[in-house]
């Protein structure tokens, strides 16, 4: 860059000096120019006024080239860099608390997935023991029930039972009896039974 | 009657001899000062308050500073970075020396085919200085144009070294027309005006004719002025851009 630069300055002042060298070659062409004066020709092509917008020219140039590349662009261009690099920081420093924030809202998620099992976890335990509490007291009553019935139905075959014997006793003596008054035979006790047994098995069979 | 052409005429305010040569202080020379005093004021006082935030002037310094560094890095790319300050001083100079002559009873120095062929003549001897320097005999490949038949190549170099040398003429008669052609034509407009006033009686309202005109073409040559410095511009960094990258 610097060689650039330093090439740039060579280049003007050869230029320079080449227009030097242009101005003694036209130098008869300069004083013919002078001897018609203002004829109404074009100002531009009045040569001797060359030399002096050539030399200004230059100078001026110089001044701003000069002027703009060591005071008045840096100034701009830190102005501008100072401005980017704190876009740049803003930004980079918003990313990071996007960052931040979606970790804070995965940690959230994550606590929030972990209690949500421990809650079901919870209802889960609270039914399984309640289920196995009312099964077992439904077992142990059931149980229970299960046995007074058979002690009421064995009560009842039992007092049945009794009843039958009893029904055929009194059956069987009194049809003996009768028996023996009406036709003077004398049936012994274990016949009677026997008949009367037989009878109520036909009429229980009967009645169903 | 004035020349319409009398306003470009260089008029020494001061004399200065340097070496034989005259270098009087003129019309021409106390413009060009200004236009970089003016500038390099504008730009320093416009950043002064180095805001994060910019206001009107120093929005408009950054600008001008934005726009020209875009206008390099698109059109050079990253090794145009070096000739930054040079491509901004010349469209600042040449923007300021335009705008400077629309100012009435100012001098336009852009006008002058001397200075803006002492412009050309120099940004294309740098170029092409810098071209060789960087490219060596390489450079001369330039001239060459890829892909071209075989038989139409000596054709094509003929055209190709004209074209190229024929470059600091036209970029320097292109601002030099525009300016002499634009100031000629806003002044001939004012001397009929003038003139139609002076007639009198009936004739003078006519002069509103002429007068408006002006008033268009003054506006038209804001616009000359800007865009002729942007193009001068522009045309310097591709004419830059060449000689780095060559094709």
């Amino acid at each position: 860059m610097t060689r650039m630069v330093r090439g740039a300055w060579v280049l003007m002042a050869s230029l320079i000096l080449g227009l030097v060298s242009v101005r003694f070659a036209l130098g008869a062409v300069d004083e013919h120019a002078d001897s018609h004066g203002d004829s109404g020709g074009l100002p531009q092509l009045d040569f001797s006024t060359w030399p002096t917008q050539i030399f200004w020219l230059v100078v001026s140039f110089a001044l701003a080239y000069i002027l703009m590349w060591r005071v008045a662009l840096p100034r701009i261009g830190s102005v501008l860099e100072e401005r980017h690099n704190r876009i740049q920081g803003d930004l980079k420093r918003a990313k990071a608390a996007s960052e931040n924030a979606e970790q804070a809202r995965q940690a959230f998620e994550v606590m929030l997935a972990e209690s949500r099992e421990k809650a079901s976890a919870v209802m889960r335990e609270a039914t399984e023991s309640i289920r196995n509490k009312m099964e077992r007291k439904i077992k142990t009553s059931n149980a229970s029930t299960a046995e007074k019935m058979a002690e009421a139905e064995s009560d009842i075959a039992e007092a049945k039972a009794r009843a039958m014997i009893d029904v055929v006793d009194i059956a069987s003596t009194s049809a003996a009896e009768a028996v023996a008054q009406l036709t003077n035979i004398k049936i012994s006790q274990a016949d009677a039974t026997k008949q009367v047994k037989q009878i109520n098995d036909t009429k229980g069979e009967q009645n169903g | 009657m004035h020349s319409p052409v009398e306003q470009f005429t260089i008029k020494a305010l001061l004399h200065l001899e340097l070496f034989g040569f005259d270098i009087s202080f003129s019309n021409s020379a106390l413009f060009m000062i200004l236009a970089v005093v003016l500038s390099v004021l504008f730009l320093t006082f416009a950043m002064r308050p180095r805001q994060m935030v910019p206001g009107r002037a120093q929005a408009m310094a950054e600008m001008l500073y934005e726009f020209i560094s875009d206008m390099v890095s698109s059109n050079v790319g990253k090794e145009g970075r070096p000739f930054f300050p040079f491509i901004f001083t010349l469209f600042v100079f040449l923007l300021f020396g335009n705008m400077l002559g629309l100012i009435p009873y100012s001098y336009t120095f852009t006008s002058q085919i001397v200075v803006t062929f002492v412009l050309a003549a120099f940004i294309f001897i740098g170029i092409t200085l810098i071209a060789i320097v960087k490219h060596g005999w390489h450079f001369l490949t330039f001239f060459v144009p890829p892909g071209a038949p075989k038989v139409l190549i000596p054709f094509l170099i003929i055209i190709e070294v004209v074209s190229y040398f024929v470059r600091p003429v036209s970029l320097s008669v292109r601002l030099f027309a525009n300016m002499l052609a634009g100031h000629t034509m806003l002044k001939v407009f004012a001397g009929l005006a003038v003139m139609i006033t002076g007639a009198g009686g009936i004739y003078a309202p006519g002069a509103l004719l002429p007068f408006l005109a002006l008033i268009g073409l003054t506006g038209l040559e804001v616009l000359v002025a800007a865009l002729q410095a942007y193009v001068f511009t522009i045309l310097t960094c591709m004419y830059l851009n060449d000689a780095l990258h060559l094709h």
